[in-house]
């Protein structure tokens, strides 16, 4: 069962997400901040690391740098602070993922499943690939290369709907109904639309599509096309 | 200036050599030197003329003609010269008053520009204060929200690990434990109001825009927020357009003003939701059955901490609500709107919020690509 190292100096999350986690079948070990934290992974060398920001003497940011000098563990930030560039600096340090408080411990457990499963090489039943296109069902994030695009919940539905089935052409009544559920049959007019404006997101070109090709009359369909 | 001025100005300007370029000296000049010049002639004149004549008696007619046109002709020209420096003096006196006036004025401007720069320093170095307490005010509040959310993550936690094995729990616990949860749900939200409030103020708040299908969120937020507990009358067209907003913001606004309705409606009765669609915008407008809002709040009331009743029997709540509704509708491009009473019923005269969104870019027309 994997070994999960928790850095927090926050004593009673750490008490009350090590007994959740726990629960889930985790191995989970505290630490109480950075420099214990290091220690811990050196001695005991986890197989992920969730690692709180905001943290007295040796903060989340620096912890992360030094571990990463060392490791290329899979690493899980807890950030209170999800501005936008905060985010990106965790990730350009070399963070997984990221989870803003206040999260559920559901969603945190969600994740670290996620992020383990990505580690081990293993086809994570979480992550759509695409070519460039990486979509990362738990987080419900989407990526483009280095680039991460900004959907909107219903046009990461959209995209997922079409990732799901690569090949196959989705007529708009399929659309709406994985989209909105069958009881918005309403909105059939309107998938072009939907469509259009999530190609403006996710298409390098949206002029010629390389992922989401018209089948007039019957629908969309999924298709990386090289070049 | 007149043209008239131009010219006497031309001639002031130009160079006379030494005191005859003053106009007063060389009047003086002339009231002198021209009956002077006058008499003589007319007196060489006179005796000339007598000299030759020789006509008698000589000494009389030459005294008198002397007097008549060498002493009565220069004392005539002397007089009206003194009169035309009398008049060039006043002129001169006038214009130089005028021009002391001028330079006081001057001064005076000078005076009170300095005074209103002076002014405008002042308040823009207030201005500057002001901005720093409001940037200060922002900064304590995100900081404030931050330090919150860490131990409201470890008590949702909690709660959530403790109502993980709710079957085995006695009843009362877990029932305390639900409604501690619902609270810490609702103060958890609170506090990320007023973290979104606080970035949407600094310029903060990232937007993601997209089209959003209206009729699933009002469905969604109407079961979320109302569930069973009162009836909804709907009145909505068949199609309706996708709108370009926030999706998240979006549910968020529409759930605050069917609060609202819930908040200050009675006991059963049912919330009207209405849907209109123009070429300009799609409007949903949320109907209650509660006492209606006074011109005075209407006016106040998208303001921040401003509540509809206050007092031990107004509902609960902070006033931010309409607040941030407001601001988030104005950064996505859409407004927010307020009609009451909805109805000419007096006993339940209710309120109407509408808010309007602009629709999503239609797409161009289809081309065949795959």
């Amino acid at each position: 069962m994997a070994d999960i190292l928790l850095v927090d100096d926050d004593q009673n999350l750490c008490q009350l997400l090590s007994e959740y986690l726990r629960g889930q079948g985790y191995a989970v070990r505290c630490a109480a901040n950075g420099r214990a934290g290091l220690r811990e992974l050196f001695e005991r060398k986890p197989d992920l690391v969730v690692l709180d920001v905001t943290m007295p003497q040796v903060d989340g940011w620096e912890t992360l740098k030094r571990l990463r000098e060392v490791s290329d563990l899979p690493v899980i930030m807890l950030t209170a602070r999800d501005d936008e560039a905060d985010v990106l600096r965790g990730f350009s340090l070399g963070a997984d993922d990221y989870v803003c408080k206040p999260f559920s411990f559901a969603q945190l457990a969600a994740r670290i499943k996620a992020v383990l499963a990505r580690s081990r090489g293993g086809s994570s039943t979480e992550e759509l690939r695409a070519g460039d296109l990486v979509v990362d069902l738990a987080a419900r994030r989407v990526r483009r290369g280095e680039a991460v695009l900004n959907l909107t919940p219903t046009e990461f539905n959209l995209l997922v709907a079409l990732m799901k089935r690569p090949g196959q052409v989705l007529t708009s009544e399929e659309l709406v109904r994985a989209v909105w559920g069958p009881q918005y049959a309403s909105e059939i007019g309107f998938v072009r639309r939907y469509i259009w404006h999530l190609r403006q997101k996710i298409e390098p070109d949206p002029e010629h599509p390389r992922y989401i090709h018209n089948e007039r009359g019957f629908g969309y369909r999924f298709q990386v096309v090289e070049g | 200036m007149s043209a008239n001025q131009m010219i006497v100005q031309r001639m002031l300007r130009f160079k006379w050599p030494g005191r005859l370029s003053d106009a007063n000296f060389s009047l003086k000049l002339m009231q002198w030197l021209l009956p002077l010049v006058l008499f003589l002639t007319a007196t060489v004149y006179e005796v000339i003329e007598h000299g030759i004549k020789r006509t008698e008696p000589f000494t009389l007619s030459l005294t008198a003609e002397i007097v008549f046109f060498g002493i009565g002709g220069p004392v005539a020209v002397a007089i009206i010269f003194g009169y035309l420096r009398m008049l060039v003096a006043s002129e001169t006196a006038a214009r130089q008053s005028l021009e002391r006036l001028n330079r006081e004025l001057e001064v005076k401007v000078a005076e009170r520009t300095a005074l209103l720069a002076e002014r405008n320093a002042e308040l823009s170095r207030a201005n500057q204060q002001l901005q720093q307490i409001d940037a200060l005010k922002s900064e304590f509040v995100s900081l404030v929200s931050h330090e919150l959310r860490a131990p409201l993550t470890a008590l949702n936690g909690g709660l959530e690990l403790a109502l993980q094995a709710a079957d085995t729990l006695p009843p009362p616990a877990r029932r305390i434990l639900e409604a501690m949860a619902s609270e810490s749900r609702r103060l958890t939200q609170l506090v990320q109001n007023i973290l979104d409030v606080s970035r949407l103020e600094a310029g903060r708040l990232t937007l993601n825009l997209g089209p959003v299908a209206v009729a699933p969120i009002l469905h969604r937020s109407v079961e979320v927020v109302l569930g069973d507990r009162r009836p909804v009358l709907w009145q909505m067209p068949a199609q309706i357009p996708p709108i370009w907003a926030d999706e998240t913001y979006y549910e968020q606004i529409i759930r605050n003003l069917l609060r609202n309705a819930d908040k200050y409606s009675p006991a059963g009765a049912p919330v009207e939701i209405k849907v209109a669609v123009a070429p300009d915008g799609i409007g949903v407008e949320v109907v209650d059955h509660g006492p209606g809002i006074t011109p005075e709040v209407q006016a106040v009331m998208f303001e921040r901490f401003t509540r509809g009743q206050t007092g031990e029997n107004a509902p609960p709540g902070w006033g931010l609500g309409l607040y941030f509704a407001r601001k988030l509708t104005e950064a996505q491009g859409g407004r927010i709107a307020v009609r009451s009473p909805a109805r000419p019923t007096p006993t339940a005269p209710g309120a109407a919020f509408t808010v309007t969104f602009p629709p999503a870019a239609e797409e161009p027309e289809e081309v065949e690509d795959g």
